[in-house]
């Protein structure tokens, strides 16, 4: 019979995930002679991320499309992608999510969080933006930055001296324009989209870590479904997870090159990770006794 | 099925968070999806958990330690001495106060929350009817939520994509409109009724108004300077203004002692729990509703309704009238933005800040229409005035309120003026 | 002594109870916040101060619904109750009670169905056995900012939901004549 699965995720309609979402559902309905689509429910309409695991867990939402800092609080092997400078660009970035030892980890997902992961997508690499000039990292002590709430994130800033604040995305723009946070972590596609420039003009492009997204089923949704359907699934939104990794690697440049234009920005280019002393060192320390996926991925990407 | 359980239990006097409650459990049944049962309840505790929300215990705490510390009767009564021997003076302050917090507070319920505790008891010391008090201070908690800063069309810029500044600028001229309108409508009622006036106080009496008055504008400066300077947010701005303020009554007008904070302070809990559990309720009845896809297949039936983007826009403006009655303004807007901005833009080609400022104000002054508005229940509780008084004394500035929509509606330029 | 006087008598417990409840939290929400603005003026910032602050109010929301539900103060459309007579106005009070009592009932299952004791009990609390046996993850969500365990706090709603339920019926026990008004808590 007819079967419309109800996705949801975070990003308003613009973004490309909800592009990519619409057409999964025409994919989807094409190998299945139309019995099988997708209805999406952007915009968190259906709560946060969190609220959307629980409502996963329980059946009652069957997908959604979550960011790899969520998982990171019930997966610690899924810090690892959130490894500071793991790669310099968003190509190698893309490589990292298609290669075995990421898919591994989204083999915890069941146990851990009930549900199924079916493929990563990202949206793009993570950058930093301030209010005040930043010239080295001791400028950053002190600062209170909006960072997505992950542990992994928060250890990375806590480590040169800044403090982290966990922030749901409605609140930023605000925060920023009243002085209650001095800088964000963030990707060029949402600085673009919001404008976050307007009261945090200086980009640090650090490129310092890539920002994942997990495609996910319900466990228990999955457990009902007939292996064909499961296949047809798994096939079509692995290929739409592969065509949203390949439109952020090829719009990134270009979207540099749109906030290069904007007025009253100042760009700091290619700030690597000796701009913050042996912070990978440090951070790798703590987090090696939490997962060996990050001794696994950092091993992985040498060989690149 | 579920709009009749709406219905039947609202008439039946049931609280309005609960009708909202029995009516998502209905439509969850109705509507076959009994998975969503063992959501219900972390979804209506996760409707609290939000940084925005934290401004309304904040600001009621401020209007109650500023109407124990004697501030707000002495600043009510500093602009008295000047308008006050206009005929409906205080109506005008009332405004003109509601206009200045509105540029603090960003949400209606909070608002008129606190005005009414503020404004109702000078007013009816001054002679007017309560009721009219009550509803007319309902009427300036319109204006919080339009005149930036508002967290409402700060959501909206979120949902829409559109950058927040422009969404609060976008606020300016509507926010205006609405407070000339208003205060025409006072200036008709005025002669209509006979509103009470003032005595007209000499240059003496004025001068003591202002000696008295000038410590208590601490307040409000520190309140603004605090978010204008970058200091902090406004509600953070809020708990240095509530220092301020029981400084004041303690050491100065000497008001207020230390026994007196319980009760404040169980004040300030009962009227934050009467806004926030409105806010739980509506939160898990619109994530039902969406749940069940009733926004997106409105959506398709507007599509075939309006045929121009005024037709459009008018029909949006009836229904988003009728669901904001019961549905506050930020879950009301990331119910239906998401469904109805693509069709604005896309089908209709509606400048998305123009259709922001609609939306808000068309969800906002939704929480006074009568029968059944929240924000008209609240200030009718608050004030202890009967609802039914209220909508009566109030239906002069409901029409002129629905009248200055229309405007919005037709004049695109009232929002993008600011561009 | 009326037949159900022990109603009122155990809802003005609960009433004591949720008052100074509510007076703590609204006094740490405050308290909170003025500490990060203080600490702002020093340049330094407590990342879980926000996070508490949240979570006082959240729980704040609740323990005043449920005394606001015991005082009727909570908004409702009482249009009706004021055109009918006096005993028919009675008999509505009444009927808004059962249905909040109703409410209550069902709110306090809702919150079995979620939290699952039984099932817990049956995995000889191991949550990971629990997990894997119900796929509910409710007791290893964490706070994003503290990491507490959030199941101390979401226990406000089953303590909402059996609040709500006694105080219901004390006030239905009331409109029923079956208790004498309790002058104190009643309003
Ligand atoms: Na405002
Ligand atoms: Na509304």
């Amino acid at each position: 019979q007819e079967r419309a699965f109800r996705l949801g995720l975070i990003t308003p309609p613009v973004h490309v995930w909800n592009q990519e979402v619409a057409a999964l559902s025409d994919t989807l309905a094409e190998a299945s002679d139309g019995r099988l689509s997708i209805t999406a429910f952007p915009s968190g309409q259906l709560g946060n991320e969190a609220a959307m695991l629980q409502q996963l867990q329980t059946g009652a939402l069957d997908m959604a499309w979550l960011t790899t800092a969520e998982f990171t609080f019930r997966v610690p092997d899924m810090a690892a992608l959130h490894a500071p400078f793991l790669v310099d660009n968003i190509a190698d970035a893309a490589r990292v999510l298609r290669s075995d030892p990421a898919r591994e980890i989204l083999e915890a997902l069941p146990r851990a969080t009930g549900t199924v992961g079916l493929c990563y997508a990202l949206t793009g690499m993570r950058q930093m933006l301030t209010r005040s000039p930043i010239a080295s990292a001791a400028d950053l002590s002190g600062k209170r930055i909006r960072i997505t709430p992950a542990p992994p994130i928060s250890t990375f800033f806590e480590m040169f001296g800044a403090a982290p604040a966990p922030m749901a995305l409605p609140a930023i723009y605000d925060a920023l324009a009243n002085g209650q946070i001095d800088g964000l972590d963030m990707d060029y596609e949402s600085i673009i989209n919001f404008r976050y420039h307007d009261h945090a003009p200086h980009l640090l492009e650090t490129n310092h870590h890539m920002f994942g997204m997990v495609a996910v089923v319900s466990a228990r949704v999955w457990a009902q479904l007939s292996e064909d359907d499961r296949a047809l699934i798994a096939e079509a939104t692995q290929a739409h997870c592969d065509r949203t990794i390949d439109r952020f690697v090829e719009e990134e440049a270009g979207k540099l090159e749109r906030l290069r234009a904007a007025p009253g920005i100042v760009i700091t280019e290619g700030v690597g990770p000796e701009f913050f002393g042996d912070i990978v060192a440090r951070w790798d320390a703590e987090w090696s006794g939490r997962t060996p996926y990050v001794a696994r991925l950092r091993a992985l990407v040498a060989e690149f | 099925m579920t709009a009749l359980v709406l219905v039947v239990l609202l008439a039946l006097g049931v609280p309005i968070a609960l009708v909202l409650c029995w009516a998502a459990l209905v439509f969850i049944l109705a509507s076959g999806n009994p998975l969503l049962l063992d959501s219900f309840a972390p979804q209506m505790f996760g409707a609290l958990d939000n940084f925005g929300l934290l401004a309304i215990p904040l600001f009621i705490l401020v209007g109650e330690l500023m109407n124990g510390a004697g501030i707000t009767v002495r600043l009510v009564r500093l602009a008295a001495a000047f308008v006050g021997a206009l005929r409906g003076g205080l109506a005008y302050i009332n405004l003109l106060a509601n206009m200045m917090v509105a540029s603090i507070l960003g949400s209606a319920t909070a608002q008129i929350a606190m005005m009414s505790q503020v404004m109702v008891p000078e007013m009816e010391r001054a002679g007017y009817d309560r009721a009219f008090a009550a509803g007319l201070t309902a009427y300036g908690g319109l204006l919080g939520p339009i005149i930036p800063p508002s967290i409402v069309f700060v959501v909206y810029a979120v949902l829409a994509q559109v950058a927040v500044r422009d969404m609060l600028l976008a606020g300016i001229l509507p926010g205006l409109l609405l407070t000339g309108l208003f205060m025409g409508t006072v200036a008709a009622l005025g002669r209509w009724r006979g509103l009470p006036r003032g005595a007209k106080l000499g240059w003496r009496d004025r001068l003591l108004a202002v000696r008295a008055a000038v410590p208590m504008l601490l307040i409000p400066a520190v309140i603004i300077g605090t978010i204008l300077g970058g200091y902090g947010s406004p509600t953070e701005a809020a708990a240095v203004g509530a220092v301020c303020a029981a400084g004041i009554g303690f050491f100065h007008t000497r008001t207020l002692a230390l026994r007196d904070l319980p009760a404040i302070l169980l004040r300030t809990g009962l009227n934050t729990a009467l806004v926030l559990f409105l806010v739980a309720a509506a939160g898990v009845f619109s994530w039902v509703l969406i749940f069940g896809e009733v926004p997106q297949t409105v959506a398709v039936w507007i599509q075939s309704v309006a045929t121009t983007p005024v037709g459009f826009l008018l029909l949006v403006l009836v229904v988003l009238l009728v669901v904001g009655t019961v549905i506050d303004g930020i879950p009301g807007l990331i119910m239906v933005v998401p469904i109805l901005l693509p069709i604005a833009t896309g089908v209709y080609g509606i400048h998305p800040l123009h259709f922001g400022v609609v939306v808000s104000v068309t969800l906002i002054l939704g929480l006074l229409s009568p029968p059944v508005g929240i924000g008209l229940h609240v200030a009718a509780s608050v004030s202890e005035v009967g609802a039914l008084r209220l909508f009566r004394v109030t239906l002069p500035f409901f029409a002129v309120a629905i009248v200055a929509l229309v405007v919005l509606a037709l004049v695109p330029w009232l929002s993008l003026a600011f561009l | 002594m009326r037949a159900l006087w022990f109603l009122p008598a155990l809802s003005r417990g609960l009433v004591r109870i949720e008052r100074v409840a509510l007076m703590a939290l609204i006094a740490a929400v405050a308290g909170l916040v003025l500490v990060n603005v203080g600490l702002r003026a020093t340049g330094r910032t407590l990342a879980w101060a926000d996070e508490a602050a949240i979570l006082c109010m959240t729980l704040a929301g609740f323990v005043g619904a449920s005394l606001m539900l015991r005082m009727r103060t909570a908004p409702a459309v009482a249009l009706l109750h004021q055109l009918v007579p006096e005993g028919v106005a009675r008999g509505l009070r009444a009927l808004v009670s059962v249905v909040v009592v109703a409410f209550g009932g069902v709110l306090a299952w809702l919150c079995w169905r979620w939290l699952d004791p039984l099932a817990l009990v049956a995995a000889g609390f191991d949550i990971a056995v629990f997990e894997a046996a119900t796929f509910n993850f409710v007791y290893t969500e964490t706070t994003p900012v503290m990491r507490l365990p959030k199941v101390w706090v979401f226990l406000v709603m089953p303590w909402f939901a059996l609040s709500l339920t006694v105080h219901a019926l004390a006030n239905l026990a009331e409109d029923l004549g079956l208790a004498a008004p309790d002058g104190d808590v009643g309003r």
